[in-house]
């Protein structure tokens, strides 16, 4: 059986002809490719079009490579589409056959042999992203019914009290495991288990599904379809009966459970339904065992992103799962991921409770946990949320939450506070709940009645480009402004210096002095002492209102006048879409920023050269760069602005520029460097300086960054990771 | 034509090499055919600064001024206050209105104060003097390595941040290029060493605005010299300086320890110098230590002012400088030969220049005290030696020989300067 293919897009442009494009409703198409030398790009940016995306999958086949793409409108061809990277441009044809028919799409499934349940669940996602799955929907009902194999049929129906649904029936295949269960749609999670019949003939046997998060109307269908190695299986409902619901179907459950066989996951999802439902009580404050738990909170984002705090006393571990629950569906285990944290406290406020008495083991502290949660939004939308506390012997205890909103980056606090530098645990930690959880907390807006602005020397002149510059040292720029002095950079620069209000008294007077003296015109902002670099350098750009923004840190120094000049000419033949920075070099004479898009640069770095001696590099002309040095740039404010600005939601300053050049490199923009401006590159703090906090800062930052790649290469970015509502 | 001249200290309040040297400058222009001089000096505690001004007068010299500063940023050779450059240092040169601008030190006043200059003053020419290596030099200007004392032969802000690793490299570029952005505008530099300009060149100073001119002294009058009596030698030795761990004085005690009783007899060195209490306390030992080994060989006679060096020098046959660090062109030296003293010498930087070994003085081997000790018993034993040095000694330049140096380097750049302007008002 063939699989999808996670292939990155090819270098080299291709002609692309569709075989046929289908109009599945909506506003939307599907273009069938057969015979490809190389797979589809799975992201694209779509020129010569009104259609603004492209999702694909591919698959291979003994002629090459065959595909669908679905493109945001209803197009037929004539455009092109350019990989995410914006090298390489893929002229896409139009196609003498276009059909609103789903047989003919199913037809193009099953000819090149097609893994069609994985394209379905694509298809749905792709359609949902563009909006067009609600006017797809007959659509896809069709598709399923055209790639399905009949293989059984559902006897039983049942609705349990705790929500969701239950089917059983009987299979040819031998059903076990977690699947996705459809009806005239996009699939939900299920868990199924077989049993055995005597009435059925082997291989045939009994199945039990159940889908937790099923929400769909019975009356809609009369058959399902599940996927099943890599197959899609239709299951046809016998003439329809009541299904049972109640108490009734609780027993109906519990009395099928002991035969039922499937992995232990598949079966605690059995289980559960025969348990006690969530009143809305807190009924773990009551139990009189030696277990209790608290939440000590949870944030809570738009998108759905959960960060749970809490722990868990357990000293005789009786406790066989902590689940995070919904009245609308989300159930998440947090035993299976969550952070352990040590939390001594608990063992001594808890050590003459007569619950625990004698029971807890001094040496043991990790009562604490730490985890990350992203659920649907629809899943908490209203809903009620608690902790479920299973115990082993299959009783359970409710414990009702609450959530904290997290709207904005500003709230974050209490997950930084949870990152301790002597954690052994810390990679983990960041890796798998702050950083994800941190990456779907919104970026707060610029505040300006935050900052303070004050006009230094004369002002601002209002030029083209304006210097936007951090300020933290000012033994630092009293080196950048003497070598400013009477040059032809000084007079066709606004300085935007950008520093913490706190202990800034005679700031602004001093750097008055300083500017008339050196013959500098420009504006100091004030900013909170607590807010990052990048958000330092957008509020710098947002004073400026300058149509060029050089990006100035301190850390680098020219070497000689007639800089700004190179770079503006640089700037002006390379085009709108250039950003560009000059060569930096460190004191001694290696490189730091040279350009270059040939291999790999070291973690944080900004060129593939940065160590190497600096007469390797010639002076002669532009060099294409993989990324920036977040130390000094110039870019169009406009091309900045459709980057999301300078911030990028990072904490620290070590991965800015690489953040920056990944987001200026999703809007076209493309990275230079200009041997002919040349800098010392000025190390603020060598490698043995860099404590604990900031080496933690920069490592959450590292894997924000690498959860945005991720999101941004991936073809259905972020859906895939959301708890889906089903048991899981 | 008018000269400023403006030293970091006045001599009057603070001895040393270079307020000397600046305040001989500004006596020595004064005499010179159609040259006046101002000399602005700055002064700092225990003086009171008025309240509105750090512009002072001197009652006593109609052209001498004072300004006084407190805060430096010794790191950048920098002023704190570019606010009172502006508001107070610049309206003195607009109101004075020199022809040429000598600055000799930036202390106290600031390395902007060049820059000063010229957004007061516009293309008025600056030469700079220099007297040591501080604008190189982070080690109090004396490119001696600070942790093993050993002499630095280059600097570069890579070899210097292994002096100063707490500091960093990259700080010590940028304060390399801080300071060099003012010097860039400075049309002359002068030294009163060879040596010293050669450092500077090494350093990137372009070669074509080095100037070497010596220092002018005014010595008074002539010590005369030590009477012998009936087979007496020539073995008084005199050490005039510091006495702090560059000066060499724990070579010095050393090497006399170690000539032989037979050939020492009753050889002296007497020491004049001061500030032992304000050195290291592990120095302040060794040296201690040392005076007591050498017992009555050597006589400490205390700190001295520069009015007693004629009386002094009577009791002087050889005058010894063992510094362990360059120098530059230690005024000592010129004493020394105003005095018809021979020296002996460290064979290094300014004083291997100053000092002609076998024609005015010897050389020994820096910081080695065997090869002191064997050249001191070379000056005992020798009888005809020293007669033969006394007489290669030439008179050091005056004040006025200085001054008129100085006058005609000045009229040049004057000159070059109306050239320079010729073209531009023909363009205009």
């Amino acid at each position: 059986m063939k699989s999808l293919l996670d292939t990155a897009a090819p270098d080299v442009p291709v002609g692309l002809v569709p075989t046929i494009v289908i109009l599945p409703g909506g506003s939307c198409s599907v273009f069938c490719f057969s015979n490809l030398e190389r797979p589809l790009p799975e992201t694209a940016r779509l020129s010569d079009t009104k259609a603004d995306s492209w999702r694909a999958r591919s698959w291979a086949s003994p002629t090459g490579y065959d595909g669908l793409a679905v493109v945001g409108a209803s197009a037929m061809g004539n455009f092109r589409a350019h990989d995410p990277a914006g090298e390489t441009v893929h002229r896409i044809g139009t196609s003498d056959a276009v059909s609103a028919e789903a047989a003919d799409l199913a037809a193009h499934l099953l000819s090149t042999g097609a893994p069609a349940s994985e394209l379905l669940h694509f298809l749905g996602e792709a359609l949902s992203r563009v909006g067009a799955l609600e006017g797809a929907q007959r659509f896809l009902a069709d598709l399923l019914l055209q790639t399905s194999v009949a293989d059984g049929y559902v006897e039983v129906v049942v609705r349990p009290e705790s929500g969701g649904l239950f089917l059983q029936g009987w299979t040819q295949s031998r059903l076990s495991g977690p699947l996705n269960l459809h009806g005239h749609g996009a699939g939900v999670g299920a868990f199924a288990a077989t049993f055995e019949r005597d009435d059925v003939q082997a291989p045939a046997a009994g199945f039990c599904i159940f889908a937790g998060d099923w929400r769909g109307q019975l009356g809609e269908t009369g058959t399902f379809f599940v996927d099943h190695d890599q197959r899609l299986l239709r299951l046809d409902l016998l003439a329809a009966s009541e299904p049972i619901s109640g108490g009734a179907a609780t027993e109906h459950v519990r009395a099928i459970l002991p035969r039922l066989s499937a992995p232990t996951r598949s079966l605690d999802a059995f289980k559960r339904i025969t348990r006690a439902s969530y009143l809305g009580l807190n009924t773990l404050e009551g139990y009189t065992g030696a277990v209790t738990a608290a939440i000590d909170r949870i944030l809570g984002t738009p998108s759905g992103g959960l960060f749970v705090s809490g722990w868990l006393l357990d000293p005789l571990d009786h406790v066989a799962q902590v689940v995070l629950m919904s009245t609308r569906g989300l159930h998440v285990p947090l035993q299976d991921r969550w952070h352990r944290a040590d939390r001594p406290d608990l063992n001594k406020a808890f050590g003459t409770d007569p619950r625990f008495a004698g029971l807890i083991d001094p040496r043991e502290r990790l009562h604490g946990f730490t985890c990350t949660v992203l659920a649907e939004p629809e899943a908490l939308d209203g809903a009620e949320l608690y902790l479920e506390v299973v115990l082993k012997e299959e009783s359970c205890l409710f414990l009702p939450c609450a959530i904290t909103p997290c709207d904005s980056d500003g709230g974050v606090h209490p997950v930084l506070e949870t990152l301790q530098p002597d954690d052994p645990a810390l990679k983990a930690l960041i890796a798998n709940h702050a950083a994800p959880f941190l990456a779907t907390v919104p970026e707060r807006a610029l505040n300006l009645s935050r900052m303070t602005v004050q006009t230094l020397a004369d002002g601002p002149a209002g030029g083209e480009t304006a210097a936007v510059m951090p300020l933290a040292n000012m033994s630092h720029l009293l080196p950048v402004m003497a070598s400013l002095a009477d040059t032809r950079e000084a007079a066709g620069l606004d300085l935007v210096l950008v520093a913490n209000r706190e202990g800034a008294a005679t700031l602004c007077e001093e750097l008055d002095h300083q500017f008339r003296f050196f013959g500098l015109r420009g504006t100091l902002v004030l900013v909170p002492g607590h807010e990052t670099l990048g958000r330092r350098l957008d509020a710098g750009a947002r004073v400026a209102r300058a149509p060029e923004i050089l990006v100035w840190q301190p850390a680098v120094l020219p070497k000689a006048p007639g800089w700004l000049a190179a770079l503006r000419n640089a700037s002006a033949i390379l085009g709108d879409d250039a950003v560009v920075a000059p060569l930096l070099s460190y004191e001694d004479g290696s490189v730091y920023f040279g350009g270059g898009r040939s291999g790999a640069a070291p973690t944080g770095a900004p060129c593939p050269l940065v160590g190497f001696e600096r007469h390797r590099l010639d002076n002669t002309g532009p060099r294409a760069a993989q990324a920036l040095p977040a130390e000094i740039l110039l870019v169009k404010s406009k091309l900045l602005s459709a980057a999301g600005g300078l911030r990028g939601g990072l904490f620290g300053e070590r991965f800015v520029g690489q953040d920056l050049s990944q987001r200026l490199k999703r809007v076209g923009a493309e990275a230079w460097c200009i041997p002919e401006a040349e800098f010392w590159m000025l190390d603020a703090s060598p490698p043995g300086g860099n404590s604990g906090a900031r080496s933690m800062i920069d490592r959450l930052d590292a894997a924000l960054i690498s959860q945005r790649v991720a999101a941004a290469s991936t073809a259905l970015p972020g859906k895939l990771a959301l708890e889906t509502g089903g048991i899981r | 034509m008018k000269v400023l001249i403006i030293s970091h200290a006045h001599p009057d309040f603070s001895i040393g090499g270079a307020q000397v040297a600046s305040h001989n400058l500004h006596l020595g222009v004064r005499q010179q055919p159609g040259w006046t001089s101002h000399y602005l000096a700055g002064i700092g505690d225990p003086v009171t600064p008025h309240r509105d001004t750090p512009l002072m007068a001197l009652d006593r010299a109609e052209d001498e001024s004072l300004f006084w500063s407190k805060e430096f940023d010794w790191f950048h050779l920098g002023s704190t206050d570019v606010g009172a450059l502006m508001a107070h240092f610049e309206r003195f040169l607009v109101e004075l209105q020199p022809d040429v601008v000598n600055m000799h030190h930036v202390m106290g006043f600031g390395v902007q104060a060049i820059r000063s200059i010229r957004r007061a003053l516009g293309d008025v020419p600056i030469v700079y003097t220099l007297h040591e290596y501080l604008p190189i030099c982070a080690n109090h200007g004396q490119m001696i390595k600070p942790r093993t004392h050993a002499l630095c032969q280059r600097a570069t802000p890579s070899d210097c941040g292994m002096c100063f690793p707490e500091t960093g490299a990259a700080n010590l570029l940028r304060r390399e290029t801080f300071i060099k952005s003012f010097l860039g505008q400075v049309d002359a530099f002068v030294s009163p060493s060879h040596f010293l300009l050669s450092r500077y060149a090494e350093w990137g100073l372009p070669r074509e605005k080095l100037v070497m001119i010596e220092n002018g002294l005014d010595g008074g009058i002539a010590a005369p010299v030590r009477a012998l009596g009936q087979g007496g030698r020539r073995n008084r030795f005199g050490f005039f300086g510091q006495l702090n761990p560059f000066k060499g004085i724990r070579v010095l005690v050393d090497a006399v320890t170690r000539v032989p009783a037979d050939i020492w007899g009753d050889s002296i060195l007497n020491v004049y110098g001061g500030n032992l209490e304000q050195q290291p306390e592990d120095f302040q030992i060794a040296v201690k230590d040392l005076f007591r080994l050498a017992g009555r060989r050597v006589r400490y006679r205390g700190a001295y002012k520069s009015h007693d060096l004629p009386a002094l020098m009577r009791d002087i046959d050889w005058m010894v400088i063992p510094s362990t660090w360059w120098e530059n062109s230690p005024v000592v030296i010129q004493e020394a030969f105003f005095h018809g003293r021979p020296i002996i010498a460290s064979d290094i930087g300014g004083m291997a220049e100053k000092v002609r070994h076998g024609v005015d003085g010897l050389h020994f081997r820096v910081s080695n005290a065997d090869s002191l000790a064997e050249t001191m018993t070379q000056a005992i034993t020798s009888p005809r030696l020293w007669d033969q040095l006394h007489a290669g000694i030439r008179a050091p330049r005056t004040a006025q020989d200085t001054g008129a140096m100085h006058a005609e380097l000045f009229e040049k750049l004057l000159a070059r300067r109306s050239a320079r302007r010729g073209p531009t008002i023909a363009a205009e």
